[in-house]
């Protein structure tokens, strides 16, 4: 069971790598879904392994979280393809100038 | 079991490896489509279907279908691929976080058999100790739909 809960942490870093490595938006926003739906299984297993029920409430408060992100990043894609015609995160460069 | 769940977590691995080198968005979220399934399959084999069922709604259900809706509106079909030494320079640190996290937990005392609760004592704690965190949850919710709502319609 050792081996799971390791390969479930590289799980959650191949969403950061996701995160770190494309230019593009909305494959950012996969890596930020794929890390928060890894990291709920961690806590899960977390709460199994020590026998203590605070991790699967977490698990269920981060399904929360996560819906409500997709929502907001989202609506930024729209808004933002609706300015610039591009998803590229280069090109957003001088959004706050 | 134990097989079927190493199986399970390598062949969801192996996918998450295929949307870091994809450059179609469509097969990419398709390709999380599987992830997120296999991981709610991973809770159904742990015992607890509520969060299998969770998962399947929340995200294959929801967040799947709102994302190829968002692709599918503003219409992108490609992106650039990655960087080559970025790339390798990302890989490199990515594993040797990795090995180290798994050096310190090699000497962890796994128990051999998981606990496991039952559905009703799960939602008494929820319910009685943490429903302040439930409410702002709720409330969260909420503010995102209306936030989204404002800052997309027209003005």
């Amino acid at each position: 069971m050792k081996i799971i809960y390791i390969l479930s942490i590289l799980l959650f870093l191949n969403g950061i790598l996701i995160i770190i490595l494309k230019r593009s938006f909305i494959y950012i926003l996969m890596g930020i879904e794929l890390s928060l739906s890894s990291l709920s299984f961690l806590l899960f297993l977390t709460s199994r392994i020590l026998g203590n029920p605070d991790g699967e409430i977490y698990a269920i408060i981060i399904f929360g979280i996560s819906a409500s992100g997709v929502a907001i990043g989202l609506g930024i894609l729209i808004n933002l393809m609706k300015r610039k015609g591009t998803q590229e995160i280069e090109e957003f460069k001088d959004l706050g100038k | 079991m134990k097989e079927l769940l190493l199986i399970f977590m390598i062949i969801s691995l192996l996918i998450s490896y295929y949307i870091i080198f994809s450059r179609k968005i469509i097969y990419s979220v398709l390709s999380l489509f599987l992830i997120f399934i296999l991981i709610g399959i991973l809770y159904l084999l742990m015992g607890s279907p509520f969060l299998f069922i969770s998962q399947i709604l929340i995200y294959a259900g929801g967040i799947i279908v709102l994302m190829i809706f968002a692709i599918y509106t503003v219409g992108i079909k490609e992106t650039e691929g990655i960087n080559f030494k970025e790339g390798i320079i990302a890989f490199l640190l990515n594993f040797l976080i990795f090995f180290l996290i798994a050096n310190i937990l090699k000497n962890y005392p796994f128990p051999k058999k998981f606990i496991s609760f039952k559905m009703d004592f799960i939602f008494d704690t929820l319910l009685k100790d943490y429903l302040i965190a439930f409410e702002i949850v709720g409330i969260l919710i909420v503010v995102g739909i209306i936030g989204t709502f404002l800052s997309v319609r027209e003005r």
